[in-house]
């Protein structure tokens, strides 16, 4: 097991009170894996792999309970000196928007080389043409050279790849990107995702990858993670959260991707309604008010998450057996 | 680059040559005439001298007369000091107004970059209100008040305190005057106070602005100590508006040093410049107006240049011109 992430809860003091970004939320990942997180937009992706890294502000951010468990050791406990040796050398991230990652006052070559003398000691001359050698590996034409160039001389999709490549230089145990493709166009996107899922295979990286797009995840991941107002609601393996999705909220996901590829225009609204605000997240499960199968006691207590079957966990009072039996809508519905 | 260097080079020129055309013609707008003050100059002395002068020539005939000297590098002679030269006026007094503008700059600008380092790392703390107090004072107080408080505690009742203490003669904040590295402290610190004011609140917001961006949270999560992270990702950001206002800012310390200069007696050219308008020395104040614009010009295409360094954007963008 590289990563064990245990009832995680990660709170944002604002003055408008108490943001509960994160809820409680628990995974797991084995080493050389593909997980993939999906989920609306401010569902608590960003800050629940972001605490992983411990990279969120603390104040105004607070982790106020959980564990997370890298190779063992809890990150959590770790000193801020132990934590820099963490980031960037054991796990190491790639963040949505290519443009504004990278220090436009410092060349190409020197930011990937900065890890490398950091954390393996390296030379600088030395680090320099390791970094050649990585920005050859992410398919960077031309590396020799552009190693000497500063990012505005980048296009998006070629910055990307620099930030995989920063990633990848020590070769880490854990990759995590968020929404990594997100900011780019459609056709460099697919590119990027292959990038990744070739350099995932060659070096055996376990991944964290968040994307709203389901068609990325079954194309690269393995294990699936739908999140919901800073809950998982259903995890599980690529294939039981796909063919057998039991939480109403997965089956709208699907229902929504099935109908991008019919009409692109639609992906902003997948789901009627909007997601709870995390100021005041309700008592009972947070989709409640969005569910079409909604009971009385879906607005009274939180569902606990259930196994289904190996390791498909679901967290829907429709799993209990007193529920009534509903089935998943059919998918070219919508 | 290289270009880009030659083009801002002849705008720099052609701007000289506006200040030159705009002074030398409003100027002569001025009511009065050389050699009309107060006492009455005899009717043939005062032709004889406008004709030393070349006064009796048209207006636009002086014009490029003077402009053809100036080519030459001459800037006549001085109508109120007989016999002196404005360009030997200039040698003679600005290496001390100079003296005093480059410490008073190199102060404001080191300490205004430390304080406002200081106080966007440690943001809304005890450092931060006392960086933005100091701020505030060095940019609402004019140097004048700073210089005459400073020479009053500091120069009067500190001096006499220690003497009463130690009992020696020794000052270590004289009041006035331009002699001993003792003496420069006290107008150095009022000149560039409001000069560290201004970079501290720049670099603050400049900082805190760097501090937020994107890749300062790359860099972090690429394990680099926190040291690293400041040194070398955040302020070398943060300097670059520092950097655009380096132009100006001499301008203002430049031009600065006359009331200081005042009020610590010291032997500056400032001293001159206010004169010259008093006495309509036309000579004077075309060439010393000639000479700060020139040397402002000169302090900004520097300042253009060295950005251009620093920023690799305004290099390449720049370049393409
Ligand atoms: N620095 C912060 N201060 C206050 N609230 C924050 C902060 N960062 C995140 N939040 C809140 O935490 C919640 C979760 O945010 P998060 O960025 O994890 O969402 P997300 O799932 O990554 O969304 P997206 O898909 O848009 O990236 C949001 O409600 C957001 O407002
Ligand atoms: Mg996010």
């Amino acid at each position: 097991m590289l990563l064990e992430v245990k009832d995680l809860h990660v709170s944002f003091h604002t003055y408008a009170g108490e943001v509960k970004a994160v809820r409680g939320l628990s995974y797991t990942l084995n080493k050389g894996e593909v997980l993939a997180v999906v989920g609306e937009s401010g569902c608590g992706k960003s800050v629940s792999v972001q605490t992983v890294l411990r990279l969120i502000p603390i104040p105004p951010g607070e982790i106020k309970k959980g564990e997370i468990l890298l190779n063992g050791r809890d990150v959590l406990k770790l000193s801020e000196k132990e934590m820099q040796k963490v980031r960037g050398n054991e796990v190491s991230m790639i963040f949505q928007d290519p443009m504004t990652s990278l220090n436009p006052t410092m060349t190409i070559g020197r930011q990937i080389a900065e890890v490398l003398t950091r954390h393996q000691g390296m030379r600088r001359v030395a680090a320099m043409e390791k970094a050649i050698e990585i920005l050859t590996l992410v398919e960077v034409p031309n590396a020799r050279e552009r190693a000497h160039q500063y990012p505005h001389e980048f296009s998006g999709g070629m910055r990307q790849r620099v930030m995989i490549a920063m990633a990848l230089a020590c070769s880490p145990d854990l990759l995590i990107a968020d929404e990594p493709s997100t900011a780019l166009d459609v056709t460099i996107q697919a590119q990027m995702l292959d990038l990744l899922k070739g350099l995932q295979k060659k070096l055996q990286t376990s991944i964290i990858l968040i994307t709203h797009d389901l068609g990325v995840v079954a194309n690269i991941a393995q294990q699936v993670m739908i999140m919901y107002a800073g809950l998982a609601v259903e995890t599980g393996d690529l294939r039981e959260v796909f063919y057998d999705a039991r939480h109403p909220y997965t089956w709208g996901l699907m229902k929504s991707m099935s109908r991008l590829d019919l009409n692109r225009k639609r992906r902003l609204t997948p789901i009627e309604g909007v997601p709870p605000d995390l100021l005041n997240p309700p008592e009972g499960c947070p989709f409640a008010d969005r569910c079409d199968y909604a009971m009385r006691v879906c607005r009274e207590e939180m569902p606990e998450l259930k196994i289904v079957s190996g390791n498909h966990g679901c967290a829907c009072w429709l799993l209990h057996e007193e529920a009534p039996k509903v089935s998943r809508p059919e998918l070219n519905g919508g | 680059m290289v270009r880009y260097i030659i083009k801002r080079f002849l705008i720099s020129i052609l701007t000289v040559w506006v200040v030159i055309t705009a002074t030398f013609f409003l100027m002569n707008l001025m009511p009065g005439k050389p050699y009309t003050g107060e006492k009455a100059i005899p009717k043939a002395i005062q032709e004889n001298l406008n004709a030393k002068y070349g006064l009796d020539q048209p207006l636009i005939t002086r014009y490029f007369i003077y402009l053809k000297n100036v080519s030459r590098g001459d800037l006549g002679m001085s109508m109120t000091y007989k016999n002196r030269e404005v360009s030997e006026i200039i040698r003679d007094n600005f290496p001390v107004s100079a003296d005093l503008g480059i410490r008073s700059l190199i102060f404001g600008v080191i300490a205004g970059l430390f304080l406002g380092v200081i106080s966007a790392l440690k943001h809304n703390r005890g450092w931060d209100s006392f960086s933005m107090l100091v701020a505030i004072i060095g940019v609402s107080l004019p140097s004048f008040i700073i210089g005459t408080m400073l020479q009053f505690g500091l120069g009067l009742k500190f001096s006499a305190f220690i003497k009463d203490l130690f009992n020696t003669d020794f000052q270590l904040f004289p009041i006035a005057l331009w002699e001993s590295p003792w003496h420069k402290i006290l107008p150095s610190f009022a000149l560039g106070l409001a000069s560290l004011a201004l970079v501290a609140r720049l670099m603050r917001t400049s900082m805190l602005d760097v501090l937020n961006q994107d890749y300062i949270r790359t860099a972090k999560s690429k394990g680099l100590s926190y040291r690293t992270v400041v040194m070398r990702h955040t302020i070398r950001n943060a300097i670059l508006p520092v950097v655009t206002i380096l132009g100006p800012l001499s301008a203002a310390v430049l031009t600065g040093t006359f009331v200081v200069e005042n009020i610590f007696a010291i032997p500056g050219l400032g001293k001159h410049f206010v004169q010259s308008v008093g006495m309509y020395d036309y000579t004077m104040i075309m060439g010393l107006t000639l000479f700060y614009a020139s040397f402002l010009i000169a302090v900004n295409f520097l300042v253009d240049i060295l950005y251009g360094i620093i920023d690799p954007r305004i290099r390449l963008a720049k370049g393409k011109i």
